[in-house]
């Protein structure tokens, strides 16, 4: 079963359950796990893969001890065994950083280059060419509450930098698809979108309430979706610098979100004005909803006002900034009231799975989601079928205890040997 | 359990909060549910401060009556004024004085929910959906003591029934006070969409009609609550023990309800967006509803404490989430949220 097609064109799909990462081969019938790498010291806690890369390694994994591992996917599907092979290890035995790893991003375009998010606020850039020896240290960080960029002092150092954020969890980081802007959100609520080689802070928003839990990009980086402890889907737009719309329909946190890339309009406008936007989220009310998002339909904000209640806006309310042009770069902006922000409901709402979501990915005939206990469904898109009969379901991999404190992450790749 | 105090003095280091108390209390047997309740009221920094101002003005009089406030602000007396920084106290008068006084604190929970599942679901009053806590209970029975004002101004938020005839369309609003939201919960839910539920409109119908003033007869009507004053300190009771008729007795619902550290109430009459902080959560824990034990979460200085009668311990922020519920009903984990306490953000200055 190894050898299926990791020389030829492979789509697998790697996910994280407990102590085990897993690999499947996506276009075999019953989808089996074909690899299982076990971590005896830590969980792996996220991962991701790039399609890109030339040469060498191309699978990130970060684990709950704060360590690091890049690997090639091939050489793993190639090995027999349950341990990783060929991997270069980052931050071993925590020197540089002891909390958790909570996400891994490759730079687009980056030549190799990685970022690594930490639980207490703080992101590294490594560059996978480089050994992962030399001196490493990075001056302390004298305002936590400060974001700060710091590079290595040594040019053998890897990591090569250092980002303080804020003082909190990094929960999630995204690159718009040209690697242009880094976007993170984490437990302080705010969305933060960088200048990535400028190193800069662009802009962003608080959530309505409570922890962003995810993020993405739409593939033209003009939107940034992200999701949350207010059970919000949040759309971020980068050219108004503020939150556009809520999406109101879970009934719990939203943990996972994603711009549907291969949607596209039914009728295409010959104006060329009204674009729209698929996405779905998911959430920890095992729900899935699918979303679309009309651009003349957020352009102007609509006010809608509660009944009885009248649109006054005085100036210097916390609504003002609706009516004033875009506010200055490098800033972030307060959370928006509830009466200020265009509401969305979803054009569709299903109960996938029996336990909290954690993954979601849209494929070009299909959409996946994960739950917490490792199980994972793939739909037929809408418009395929009808939606509700849709369920070529294959469930994956067998259960695991009860584990609230894991995540189970579920990464897709196009793997092109 | 010095040991255990030390053991809390070293994880916190030079951290350890100037002035701050850290003391578990002794089980007097069943008294397990009172103590988690205390811890969290005792973190209620703005009631704690006002109870030991309110003491230390007072001690010397002799004629103000003994009842539950006057032995609570006693108890945080003692517990405040302990010279060492840790270690466990015994809240004697406190505990006699609450069976004396009190059958309806210590089995407070069951009557409320017996009293909810008994009544018709149709002709509800809505003061099932608001459940009064135990602090009303003490503010009833003493009156005019300037304590009973303190705990209003703590606790004390007004809803707003209204009720819309669905013929003359005539809108009729009841204001009443609560001190603590009583909410359904359903299984992989947030406490948001509990209140949203909790919020949602009801259609009065066919056996249930309202009776309208103008229309001078039953008509159908739609009815609604809302929070018109939402309180400084936002209590919310996940109504975790259910009456199942069919088994003739309760049964504890371990569903996995989430709750954020912030909150902000929507079901507002204005569109407030006050913001609340989560500052204790009183936790059940075992499978049934008629054995089982209570312990409580406490955040003091930006520290989340574990308490467990006796016992006290630091615990991570993260580790908050392990007290959500089971996803599934079967499951070996079973403690889980019951009791919330949130503090608004908001300057307290309001009311
Ligand atoms: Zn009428």
């Amino acid at each position: 079963m190894v050898n299926s097609n990791y020389d030829g064109k492979g789509t697998y799909l790697i996910f994280n359950v407990g102590d085990t990462i897993f690999i499947s081969d996506f276009n075999s019938q019953d989808k089996d796990p074909i690899k299982s790498i076990h971590f005896s010291n830590s969980n792996p806690v996220c991962h991701a893969f790039d399609p890109e890369a030339k040469d060498g390694h191309d699978l990130l994994i970060g684990l709950s001890s704060g360590d690091v591992y890049s690997v090639s996917l091939r050489q793993q599907l190639q090995d027999v065994g349950k341990k990783l092979v060929g991997a270069q290890h980052y931050n071993k035995d925590a020197s540089i950083n002891n909390s958790r790893c909570t996400s891994v991003a490759w730079v687009p375009e980056g030549d190799g280059s990685f970022v690594v998010a930490h639980a207490d606020g703080n992101l590294y850039v490594y560059e996978k060419s480089k050994d992962g020896a030399g001196d490493s240290s990075f001056p302390v960080i004298k305002d936590q509450t400060q974001f700060s960029v710091s590079h290595a002092r040594s040019s053998k150092s890897n990591p090569i930098a250092r980002w303080h954020i804020f003082q909190g969890s990094i929960n999630s980081i995204a690159f718009s698809t040209d690697g242009t802007y880094l976007a993170t959100v984490g437990r302080d609520g705010y969305l933060r979108v960088y200048d990535y080689s400028k190193e800069q802070l662009i802009c962003g928003g608080k959530s309505y309430y409570g922890a962003l839990l995810c993020c993405a990009w739409s593939g033209d980086g003009k939107y940034i979706l992200t999701g949350g402890e207010d059970d919000l889907v949040q759309v971020w737009s980068m050219e108004d610098r503020k939150v556009v719309a809520w999406g109101e329909g879970h009934n719990s946190w939203v943990s996972g979100v994603a711009f549907d890339p291969y949607w596209s309009p039914p009728t295409s406008d010959d104006t060329g004005e009204n674009v729209m936007y698929r996405f779905g989220s998911i959430g920890q009310d095992t729900q899935l909803l699918l979303w679309d998002l009309a651009m003349d339909e957020i352009v102007v904000p609509l006010r809608r006002c509660p009944p009885g209640g009248s649109p006054t806006f005085s100036s210097g309310s916390q609504s003002s900034h609706w009516d004033n042009s875009i506010c200055p770069v490098g800033t972030l902006q307060p959370a928006p009231s509830m009466r200020d922000v265009p509401k969305l409901s979803p054009l569709v709402a299903h109960r996938v799975h029996a336990d909290p979501l954690s993954g979601l990915i849209f494929t070009q005939e299909s959409v996946l989601t994960a739950c917490r206990e490792g199980h994972m469904k793939i739909w037929m898109r809408p418009g395929y079928s009808e939606n509700q009969s849709s369920n070529s379901e294959a469930l994956l991999s067998s259960s695991s205890k009860e584990k609230p404190l894991l995540s189970s992450k579920v990464g897709g790749s196009t793997y092109k040997g | 359990m010095g040991a255990a105090g030390s053991k809390l003095e070293k994880a916190l280091g030079d951290q350890f909060p100037e002035g701050e108390r850290y003391f578990g209390l002794e089980n007097f047997g069943n008294t397990c549910y009172c103590n988690s309740v205390l811890q969290a009221l005792y973190f209620c920094v703005p009631f704690r401060e006002q109870l030991l101002e309110y003491y230390a003005d007072n001690k010397n009089i002799g004629d103000v009556e003994e009842n539950l406030l006057t032995c609570l602000a006693d108890l945080f007396t003692q517990i405040s004024s302990q010279k060492k920084k840790t270690g466990v106290i015994a809240p004697k008068r406190f505990v006699q004085r609450l069976k004396k006084q009190n059958e309806l604190f210590r089995s407070y929970m069951h009557q409320k929910e017996a009293r909810a599942a008994k009544s018709d679901p149709g002709t509800s009053s809505p003061s099932e959906k608001t459940a009064n806590g135990p602090k009303n209970a003490q503010a009833n029975g003493v009156s005019k003591e300037p304590l009973v004002t303190w705990v209003h101004k703590n606790f004390q938020g007004i809803l707003t029934n209204e009720t819309r005839c669905l013929r003359c369309e005539t809108v009729t609003a009841r204001d009443e006070t609560f001190f603590d939201l009583s909410l359904d919960i359903e299984q992989n839910s947030s406490i948001t969409s509990c209140l949203k539920n909790f919020s949602s409109t009801e259609t009065l119908n066919a056996e249930d009609k309202f009776f309208c003033d103008k229309c001078c007869s039953l008509q159908e009507a739609q009815k609604r609550m809302k929070i018109k004053k939402p309180p400084h300190i936002l209590v919310i009771h996940l109504k975790r023990f259910k009456y199942i008729e069919q088994l003739g007795r309760y049964k504890k619902l371990s569903y996995r309800v989430v709750f954020p550290l912030e909150l902000k109430l929507s079901n507002t009459v204005e569109d407030a967006d006050s913001e609340y902080s989560l500052f204790a959560v009183v936790v059940h824990v075992g499978s049934g509803p008629n054995h089982g034990h209570y312990v409580s979460l406490v955040k003091s200085h930006n520290h989340w404490l574990f308490f467990d009668d006796e016992n006290v311990e630091m615990i991570d922020e993260s580790a908050v989430q392990t007290f959500f519920g089971s996803a599934q009903e079967y499951s070996s984990n079973t403690d889980h949220g019951y009791i919330l306490f949130y503090e608004s953000l908001a300057s307290s200055d309001k009311s």
